[in-house]
């Protein structure tokens, strides 16, 4: 919207401002459920898990006034900076996994390309399938006895190890999962990325004597920036917040715990084993500021190697 | 199915009236109490004590609510605190000082229990600085279950009820066979049904009497968890690692683990499987310095913010009485806590020999409980972890244990 629109309207200014408020109102009309929603649903709660945080749970709704002590503890708590390493080296392995998306998308790109919908389907079953039935499914697959992977691995002579329990795997496996779990997705976006780019550059470079690589290295990266930069901000926020991988396919007693364990899994083992509601805030508090503080460096970084204009 | 657009905003209104209706529950005469429990194998028993109680109560209709035991204390919490719990509900003895410092429990004074009719341990329990919390239900023990097909194979003598734990590490060698990938027992990595029951047996304890002290740095005590790391640096049980992958009960059924230590509660569901039937025995557990077992159970416990409170505790000593104990011994699933009722839970079971668990009432010792025990078995847990995995010896770990524990003992 252009600034000067004001100023040039001056002399029906005041028929103008009321028709505005009048449209405000109705928008704030349109708009007041899914903001009372808002209110009761997020930001209550968010105001009130921040008010939580200060205290300790003492059980039944009783709790005690602590004041930063549960961040003071964060910092120190070598079980929490564990946690911490986890979930970044987590969500570094499945960014891995975008680049892959377009090396797929690219390919289903492809015209004339059989099967293309069957392939498309393919890659989207996993996004869909819920992620407590996927876990379960690799757990048997990771398994270090009867597991398909170390089956399919004897078959060429490599012993495989007890993927999920041994502690210089085990984070390995979650990124494979991980990676498999949000291909899908990320194909789509890109084969939607893909179709926006007109066709005339790609002959203009054919013409040029550009060959298929060169095209996808000058032409396709710089082009899907956007997407790409989209996709490693949404991948990075959900990544950061993974728990169900370490809640179903590692678990409590599992000797590989300290190098699964995420920080949404440590606020689960807090609040809901240990039941302190108060420090278990104080991490939930924390995961959030986090994200936050990640996806604005995000935000920062791609504005220097994304295009927005072709 | 087309609706005419002027015709929206009634159905809005009727959407509506339809949400708000819900939010109450039809008015009933009479009094309903809610009675909530865990155990859905139970259910039937459950159903049928409740109309027994309706039947001799006029008036009373009682609604009955199963959670599944994995979110039954935060369900039962969160409503508690939310003032929307139930008025009877199912606790066992390690949440029930945590429920009854909160002061969410009714105390039980009615002279409808007959408290002379359960073991004293088993009552005790239940009992908190003199008051009783928890009408007693059912209890619990520990005993050594064997794979008959395992010991066939290697020609090993089946398991007798005045073992030792010398007889058992024998045997365990005798059965071990690394080819054939076959181990002896399972050095589960579980409190009640393995390694509490040793540390009881070595003379340890894991928290003292009193509640404010861990006995982790007991050298007793953690003689009970070397019994289980020896087994597994000698070979004759799967590792901790293994034992993730395959759960020991599942090793156990299928041939590769000779031995198990697993509770009561696990006979009903094998017995009803012929070819386990057939396959399993149990014995008592190996006696170490001292022959001792873990002994659990669980209360009808009242809720303090009941309404009908007289008719909740009513209907909890009615849970408790012989009259019911028997309808719970018929299900066969758990041993029922008023005194000589198990004879028909253990009649429900002739190819088992069941007696054992009940035997084994006699040495029990109760499952160590204080109001923070929900708290320090998660840090229990997380450091014995280690020890098990065999990265560190319990005599470094214990005393570091035992430091974390007591520290959070303070806040009882």
């Amino acid at each position: 919207m252009r600034s000067s629109s004001a100023t040039e309207m001056s002399p029906r200014r005041r028929g103008i401002s009321r028709a505005r408020a009048r449209e405000t109102l109705t928008g704030l009309a349109f708009i007041a459920p899914l903001l009372a929603g808002l209110a009761i649903f997020d930001l209550g709660p968010l105001v009130a898990t921040i008010g939580e945080s200060f205290t300790r749970s003492l059980g039944f709704g009783r709790s005690e006034w602590v004041g930063i002590a549960a961040y003071l503890d964060f910092f120190v708590d070598p079980v929490a900076l564990g946690a911490i390493v986890n979930t970044l080296l987590y969500s570094l392995g499945v960014l891995l996994g975008i680049p892959l998306a377009l090396l797929f998308a690219e390919a289903l790109n492809r015209k004339g390309l059989r099967g293309r919908g069957i392939y498309r389907t393919l890659y989207f079953v996993p996004v869909i399938t819920m992620t407590v039935a996927a876990a379960m499914v690799w757990k048997w697959i990771f398994n270090g006895e009867y597991g398909i992977l170390n089956a399919a691995l004897a078959v060429v002579g490599i012993d495989g190890p007890y993927w999920l329990t041994d502690r210089a795997t085990v984070m390995l496996a979650m990124v494979i999962v991980g990676v498999w779990m949000s291909l899908g997705y990320n194909i789509v976006i890109y084969l939607a990325g893909l179709q926006a780019i007109p066709t005339d550059v790609y002959e203009a470079a054919e013409l040029d004597g550009a060959g298929w690589i060169r095209r996808f290295v000058s032409l396709t990266v710089p082009m899907v920036s956007p997407t790409t930069a989209f996709l490693s901000v949404t991948t990075m926020i959900s990544s950061l917040q993974m728990f169900d991988l370490v809640y179903i396919m590692i678990g409590p007693t599992n000797p590989a715990i300290d190098s699964a364990r995420t920080i949404v899994y440590m606020f689960y083992e807090t609040g809901f084993i240990k039941q302190d509601r108060g420090h278990a805030a104080a991490i939930a508090v924390m995961v959030m500021l986090f994200i936050l503080v990640i996806a604005l460096i995000q935000v920062r970084l791609q504005r220097r190697w994304t295009h927005y204009e072709v | 199915m087309n609706i005419p657009a002027r015709s929206i905003p009634a159905l809005g209104v009727v959407a509506v009236a339809l949400a708000l209706g819900g939010c109450s529950t039809p008015e009933e005469s009479g009094t309903t109490l809610r009675y909530a429990f865990w155990d859905e194998s139970q259910k039937a028993a459950m159903e049928q004590l409740a109309r027994n109680f309706e039947d001799d109560n006029p008036g009373v209709s009682i609604e009955i609510e199963a959670t599944p035991f994995a979110e039954y204390f935060t369900k039962l919490e969160t409503s508690i605190t939310g003032g929307s719990g139930p008025d009877v509900f199912w606790i066992n003895a390690s949440q029930l000082p945590r429920y009854a410092e909160a002061g969410v429990l009714a105390p039980i004074e009615t002279d409808d229990v007959s408290w002379e009719a359960y073991p004293e341990a088993i009552e005790k329990m239940f009992l908190v600085d003199g008051t009783h919390y928890g009408v007693p239900r059912d209890v619990d023990t520990i005993g050594l279950w064997y794979n008959k097909a395992v010991f066939d194979a290697a020609g090993v003598a089946y398991p007798t009820s005045d073992w030792t734990w010398e007889d058992l590490k024998q045997s365990a060698t005798a059965l071990t066979d690394p080819e054939a990938g076959v181990y002896g027992i399972a050095a589960n990595f579980d409190s009640q049904q393995s390694y509490y029951n040793t540390i009881f047996q070595a003379g340890g304890y894991v928290v003292s009497d009193d509640g404010s002290e861990s006995g982790f740095d007991d050298p007793a005590t953690q003689q009970g968890i070397t019994f289980w790391t020896d087994l597994i640096d000698a070979g004759l049980s799967p590792t901790l690692s293994q034992m993730t992958e395959i759960e020991p009960f599942d090793m156990f059924l299928s041939n590769t683990v000779g031995m198990l230590y697993a509770g009561s509660w696990n006979a009903r569901w094998m017995y009803d499987d012929e070819a386990i039937r057939a396959n399993v025995g149990v014995v008592e557990l190996p006696a170490g310095k001292v022959e001792a077992t873990v002994l659990h159970g669980l209360a009808n416990a009242v809720s303090s913010a009941s309404s009908n409170a007289a008719l909740a505790e009513k209907f909890a000593a009615y849970l408790g009485s012989a009259e019911a104990a028997e309808f719970i011994a018929s299900e066969g699933v758990v041993i029922p806590a008023y005194e000589g009722s198990a004879d028909q839970w253990v009649a429900s079971m002739p190819d088992f020999d069941v007696q054992v668990f009940v035997d084994a009432l006699e040495f029990g010792v109760p499952w160590p409980s204080t109001p923070t025990t929900a708290t320090w078995e998660v840090v229990e847990v997380d450091m014995l972890r280690p020890v098990w995995a065999r990265e560190i010896s319990i005599q470094v770990q214990g005393p570091k244990l035992a430091e974390a524990v007591d520290e959070i003992l303070v806040g009882d």
